[in-house]
């Protein structure tokens, strides 16, 4: 059954799309100055690869919601710590780079979800995307998973900024409503808008909890009856 | 040697902001947040800001607007670096902002003109 996305303004997308290509422009300027250390440059360099990585992902993803077609993302089972750790895989030098303590899943939890492993990984992506950019350094970042009743919920607990409860109040409102979701002021919201319709797409749901100390974005996932099998 | 403090909540653009600077030969001081940068103003070692609109819950107006409410610190030097093309220099003129930096088309020597252009 094809499912059609509300899709985000051209102006919410632009304004996603320019600051990593500001990022890009700058970062090369610097790569091809030779009057900056040969340190400097080739540090440029690894940052010009894991902006641009990060844009395609965008990119891709906003083709992937616009083209939101069932039989283009199986749905079967699939581990979510196994998928946590590939996540972790791409994300460490990122994480590294904004000073940041990632936890994770241990690799011994029982849970089976019926899902599509890439809009997963997307998900949990978008949710650390926004726990690293908008929290201090060397506050930590936990990623959780667990049950809840007939559907199993993976989350991304963050420390960074209290949420006003004007603005939490409005976030639920426009996770309700689809609209983007602002949860920063740099922030258009695109990518928790994203994670919200992949979560759509696998018949699952996003959510998120206000805390004293920052904020919990999840998602939650039909559990797999193929639990009785592990 | 002239000291400039970097508001910005991007490492990246931290980063390279601050290269630019000590290049130059100013000495850098680095700050995330507008309360940040209020510590790093009250600590007596800035002589010029440099400044990003779009921070972690706040933008770069409460920065402004908090020096703004004192006499001294009013006459501190701004020069306001932003993705953010709604702003205009004539909005921002009112709180001590002396240039306008576009991050989608400067070039590192423009950061550095801007900054001594606002301290002459």
């Amino acid at each position: 059954m094809e499912h059609l996305a509300v899709l985000p303004s051209l102006s919410v997308a632009a304004h996603e799309l320019k600051a990593p290509l500001a990022l890009i422009r700058q970062l090369s300027l610097m790569a091809n100055d030779h009057d900056f250390s040969e340190e400097n440059r080739r540090s440029s360099l690894e940052q010009l690869t894991l902006v641009a990585e990060r844009s395609l992902r965008l990119v891709t993803d906003l083709t992937q919601v616009s083209h939101s077609q069932a039989l283009l993302f199986p749905l079967e089972p699939v581990n979510p710590a196994a998928t946590c750790r590939e996540v972790a895989g791409g994300l460490t030098p990122i994480a590294r780079l904004y000073g940041h303590r990632v936890s994770w899943p241990s690799s011994r939890t029982k849970v089976l979800v019926v899902a599509n492993q890439r809009l997963l990984e997307r998900i949990i992506s978008n949710f650390l995307d926004n726990a690293l950019k908008y929290t201090e350094p060397q506050t930590p970042i936990r990623v959780a998973i667990s049950r809840v009743g007939q559907k199993a919920r993976v989350s991304v607990r963050d420390y960074g900024p209290r949420l006003g409860l004007r603005e939490y109040r409005q976030l639920l409102d426009e996770l309700e409503t689809m609209k983007t979701v602002h949860t920063r002021p740099d922030s258009s919201g695109l990518g928790i808008f994203i994670a919200s319709e992949f979560a759509k797409m696998m018949h699952g749901d996003i959510g998120l909890i206000r805390h004293r100390d920052g904020v919990t974005f999840f998602v939650e996932l039909p559990l797999s009856g193929q639990m009785s099998l592990l | 040697m002239t000291r400039v403090l970097i508001v910005e909540d991007d490492p990246m653009w931290a980063g390279l902001l601050g290269q630019y600077c000590q290049k130059a030969g100013f000495s850098v001081v680095e700050a995330r947040s507008p309360q940040q940068a209020m510590d790093r103003i009250d600590e007596g070692v800035v002589d010029v800001i440099l400044l990003d609109m779009l921070l972690v819950a706040e933008t770069g107006m409460a920065l402004l607007n908090e020096m703004r409410g004192y006499t001294d610190l009013a006459r501190l030097p701004v020069v306001v670096c932003t993705n953010n093309p709604v702003i205009t220099q004539e909005v921002l003129k009112p709180f001590g902002v002396r240039a306008l930096l576009d991050k989608s088309t400067m070039e590192p020597a423009d950061v550095v003109v801007a900054l001594r252009g606002a301290l002459a």
